[in-house]
């Protein structure tokens, strides 16, 4: 009976752990880092008042499959659990009606997992959850001492009940723990920005949530520029700003692989690197897997043999990046006598602000049209007609060459400008639906019907001038 | 039972024997050189380092044969997976008999590709009779980006591959340690600076251990590099305004410059600054004090501008300056002379040291700036102070990659220097032999116990410095920096 009710609590809680945090398990793995290599142990780790870190950092490679990193997650409860029982079982008379008082223990060790991302306060609590029930059986080998609990303690119910209590408890502190269910989503997000999985990412944020949560929003933003939406679609999911784009200075840890993963996206090799080593930050040792995946890929892309070589043999010096480097081996093949790829046109430019940063690229690359649209809705997210106009005059030639095909964003941002420069509407067409709409939306206005006139162009350029 | 304590025995001999093999011969013979790394053909090395240990990439064994060209002192080591691993016993034997003469390598290897073996040319390693002090000190810390979470001193055994810290930031992550420095290679005395809340110098001399706060001595909010004067009373600091910027693209991802920089000279018996008002102005940047080994000169590198540099500027070219000291009264002379004119001579010169008999001045140069680790360009130059002749460094540096921070050995005949010509990105430590008559030798990459580690360590080794035995520091220097 009491093995069957430990594994039902396990498998709940396995179950639990899997179904609420695939994602989130998988993120704290990414954010840790183990290796078998000399320094790992000799440089990065102090011992012995970090062998718990360590152990944590041991396990949690193994949380790249959630499923291995549920089962671990529950393992580690139910270990602490069974050495409380181990103390129970030699401490009070009658044991076998005390099975229940492990499992009181139970969501207050589900609740400390949840906010515990190194493992290293679980680890902890088992060793000195292991070093107590030692302790009690090394006192019982010598002394026959047995206390007694009080008869209503040793009823029979409460070995069935307390247990199931116990479980569904810790159920709900995983499902609606602190900060789990942002940090499951968000590493959703993140994982699905990893992949490049863009349409996925807009399929999953409702917009609503784009609008209120920032974090989201980033991650819309970028899909978005990255099926070519985002000058049609940028305010409707609720860009606010050039700073929306992108993290300026590092919120948290789910900011910085924002970061990389923006970067990578624009295909801009030195900020990767910038980005994934102040990600590595997050872990303990300064150094994550995260982070060191991305640096191979891209000095694999990049075709840095040198370099992405070193990642790939130090991954390969963790338990469970054997196949993952293998996949990469012929890739790597192929660089070894290549030369790196270090693009750049003109002067080196240095990075600012988003602003700056993508006027710059502009400048270097007036072809690439993702670079011309960060630029363009960010100069109209910070309600600068005058620049937007600028570079869009600059832009345009090559990326609508006969003034057709002109975002509806950036059209609606030329009918704003034309009331003080009519010959605008001479040089770029303007869609007829998009000349309804405004006509409506002004007379709307002129009419007092602000309110109404907001809701009816919701996510247009002019909703968010005005 | 009895055969399972035998078959742990055997196991146990085969272990011990490992490393001395007898030799066997492969069945092809390469015309070629044998393709070791880290690259040990035809470099001069010390009599006391540490085993030179090598590598063939895929091999999967591996076998060498060192043979003394005095004793014939012959010694066989067959390694698995293409690493040689010398026993330090017997290597240091070997070099003792083949001290001021030279080892002949000969190295066989099994592969995939040489399934019944294949020898190579065989190559030499000079041994010089030269002694190298047999301690560096040196920082270990991720190569730039703005932030860290575990970086230290550390030191290393040159005749052996221990290594230690010497102090970390394990108690205060978000410390910066940096700027180490030792009086005239004495590990008795260092000091180092603590960057962060509750940092400042820390200096560690006559056994005492504490923390100056320049901020409460001078009108320097924290001073930056070091130079400990030989006679151990006064310590030249330069004080700078240091940016860092990165760049989007290209291979050069950072660049670190100054907008402000000037030099003092702070008194550790007296607790006092000195300053000259020649090297405080704002068009005037003066940084990397060097003292000459008799303590009568100060070199420093000196970049001159018309108005106040702000932001990065291409066209910071630093001189290499000298000015005439006084000990006694603490106090600079009047004469300045410039030994390297970045105007006439082009680039931008950093880092001068003095050889300990004062005669050669080395330095690094850079196309532009004062942060040469950066720069791919940057490399290593030497003056000969008595003739200002050029002296030519033959292989010393790497064309493509940066070689930088560089300290003389105590006698002078070895340079230690960084460089990151393995990666590009990584910065390792070579050691190169300067002998009696002036002529550089080839260098060599430090050895490590596996060669692969020189791969796989995710640190660069910083600042390195010869030092002439193993720094014992005490534990509350960590108390100092740390914070509550």
């Amino acid at each position: 009976m009491k093995k069957l009710i430990t594994i039902i609590v396990y498998a709940v809680l396995w179950m639990g752990w899997f179904i609420c945090y695939p994602y989130m398990l998988r993120w704290f793995e990414g954010a840790s880092f183990f290796s078998t290599l000399p320094d790992y142990a000799g440089v990065h780790f102090h011992f012995p008042s970090e062998i718990f870190r360590y152990c944590g950092a041991f396990l949690l490679q193994f949380y790249a499959w959630p499923l291995a990193g549920a089962a671990m997650q529950a393992a580690l409860a139910v270990l602490i659990i069974l050495c409380i029982w181990s103390i129970v079982k030699r401490l009070f008379k009658d044991p076998d009606r005390l099975f229940w008082i492990p499992f009181l223990f139970l969501p207050a060790v589900v609740y400390l997992q949840l906010g515990d991302m190194t493992l290293e306060h679980t680890c902890a609590v088992l060793a000195v959850a292991a070093l107590l029930a030692a302790t009690v059986w090394g006192v019982r080998a010598l002394s026959k001492f047995q206390l007694t609990l009080p008869a209503f303690m040793r009823k029979a119910w409460l070995t069935m009940t307390v247990p199931a209590l116990a479980a569904l408890l810790s159920l709900y502190f995983v499902y609606d723990g602190p900060m789990g269910r942002q940090h499951e989503e968000i590493a959703r997000l993140e994982y699905l920005g990893e992949h490049q999985q863009w349409t996925e990412i807009l399929e999953t944020v409702p917009l609503q949530e784009s609008l209120t949560n920032t974090y989201k929003r980033k991650y819309v933003l970028l899909a978005l520029a990255e099926t070519g939406k985002l000058a049609d679609y940028a305010f409707r999911y609720g860009l606010s700003g050039s700073g929306d784009f992108m993290f300026q200075n590092a919120d948290g840890p789910l900011s910085l692989n924002f970061n990389t993963i923006f970067y990578r996206s624009l295909g801009l090799a030195n900020p990767v690197v910038y980005c994934a080593y102040q990600q590595s930050l997050q872990s303990l040792p300064g150094i994550s897997f995260d982070a060191l995946r991305t640096l191979t890929d891209m000095y694999l892309d990049n075709r840095d043999y040198d370099l992405a070589k070193k990642y790939m043999d130090i991954l390969d010096h963790s338990l469970t990046h054997g196949k993952w480097v293998k996949e990469r081996l012929p890739k790597l093949e192929a660089i070894r006598d290549a030369e790196p790829l270090d693009r750049m046109t003109g002067e080196p430019f240095i990075l600012e602000d988003f602003i700056n940063d993508m006027s710059s690229l502009v400048s270097r690359y007036p072809d690439n049209a993702r670079y011309a649209d960060y630029l363009l809705c960010g100069l109209l997210a910070d309600r600068d007609g005058g620049r937007f106009y600028d570079f869009f005059r600059f832009l345009a030639p090559r990326l609508y060459p006969d003034g057709n095909g002109i975002p509806h964003l950036y059209q609606e941002a030329l009918l704003l400008i034309a009331s003080q420069d009519p010959r605008i509407l001479d040089i770029y067409h303007i869609d007829e639906e998009v000349w309804k709409r405004f006509t409506d939306f002004t007379g709307m206005m002129q009419n007092g019907k602000t309110a109404q006139a907001k809701k009816k162009y919701a996510g247009t350029y002019w909703t968010y001038v005005y | 039972m009895r055969n399972i304590l035998h078959t742990f025995i055997l196991t146990g001999l085969l272990l011990l024997l490992a490393g001395c093999a007898s030799w066997k011969d492969a069945r092809e013979t390469a015309d070629a050189d044998a393709p070791v790394f880290p690259d040990y053909k035809d470099v001069t090395v010390p009599c006391n380092i540490a085993p030179m240990n090598f590598m063939i990439e895929g091999a999967d064994r591996i076998q060498a044969r060192f043979t003394s060209s005095r004793g014939q002192n012959v010694l066989t080591v067959a390694g698995k997976d293409g690493v040689i691993d010398i026993p330090l016993r017997k290597w240091r034997e070997l070099l003792a008999s083949a001290k001021g003469g030279e080892l002949q390598v000969e190295v066989c290897s099994w592969s995939d590709e040489y399934p019944d073996g294949v020898s190579y040319r065989p190559f030499v390693i000079n041994v010089s009779a030269d002694e190298i002090d047999g301690w560096a000190a040196y920082r270990l810390i991720e190569p730039g980006y703005v932030s860290w979470r575990q970086l230290g001193l550390y030191q290393r055994d040159l005749t052996s591959f221990e290594e230690s810290a010497i102090v970390t930031n394990h108690s205060n992550t978000t410390t910066c340690l940096n700027c180490h420095h030792f009086p005239s290679y004495s590990a008795g005395s260092m000091m180092f600076h603590a960057r962060g809340a509750n940092g400042g110098t820390i200096i560690h001399r006559d056994g005492k251990t504490y923390k100056v706060d320049f901020g409460k001595i001078s009108r320097f909010k924290s001073v930056t590099y070091p130079a400990w004067h030989p006679e151990g009373r006064y310590i030249a600091f330069s004080s700078n305004t240091t940016h860092q910027v990165f760049f989007a693209e290209g291979s050069q991802p950072i660049e670190v410059f100054d907008t402000a920089s000037d030099l003092l000279v702070y008194d550790v018996v007296m607790d006092e600054v000195m300053t000259d008002p020649r090297f405080l102005t704002a068009e005037s940047l003066e940084t990397f004090p060097a003292w000459s080994p008799d303590g009568k000169y100060l070199y420093f590198s000196s970049y001159t501008s018309d108005s106040l540099p702000v932001e990065l500027s291409y066209d910071m070219n630093y001189d290499l300056l000298r000015v005439e000291f006084d000990p006694v009264n603490n106090r600079f002379g009047e004469k300045i002379d410039t030994l390297y004119n970045a105007e006439v001579q082009g680039g931008s010169a950093s880092y001068p040291r003095i050889s300990p008999d004062g005669r050669f001045l080395l330095y690094t140069r850079s196309d532009y700036g004062t942060f040469p680790i950066w720069h791919r360009e940057a490399d290593l130059h030497m003056i000969d102070l008595e003739t200002m002749e050029t002296v030519d460094l033959g292989g010393w540096n790497c064309a493509d990659e940066a070689d930088s921070y560089h300290s003389w050995s105590s006698d002078g005949r070895w340079v230690m220097f960084g460089s990151r010509r393995l990666d590009g990105r990584y910065t390792r430590l070579y050691i190169a032999h300067f002998d009696a008559d002036g002529k550089p030798h080839k260098p060599f990459l430090l050895p490590q116990e596996d060669p692969r580690y020189n791969y796989w360590r995710l640190k660069s080794f910083n600042v390195p410095e010869f030092i002439n035995a193993e720094v014992k520091l005490p534990k509350e220097a960590e108390k100092l920096f740390r914070t509550k």
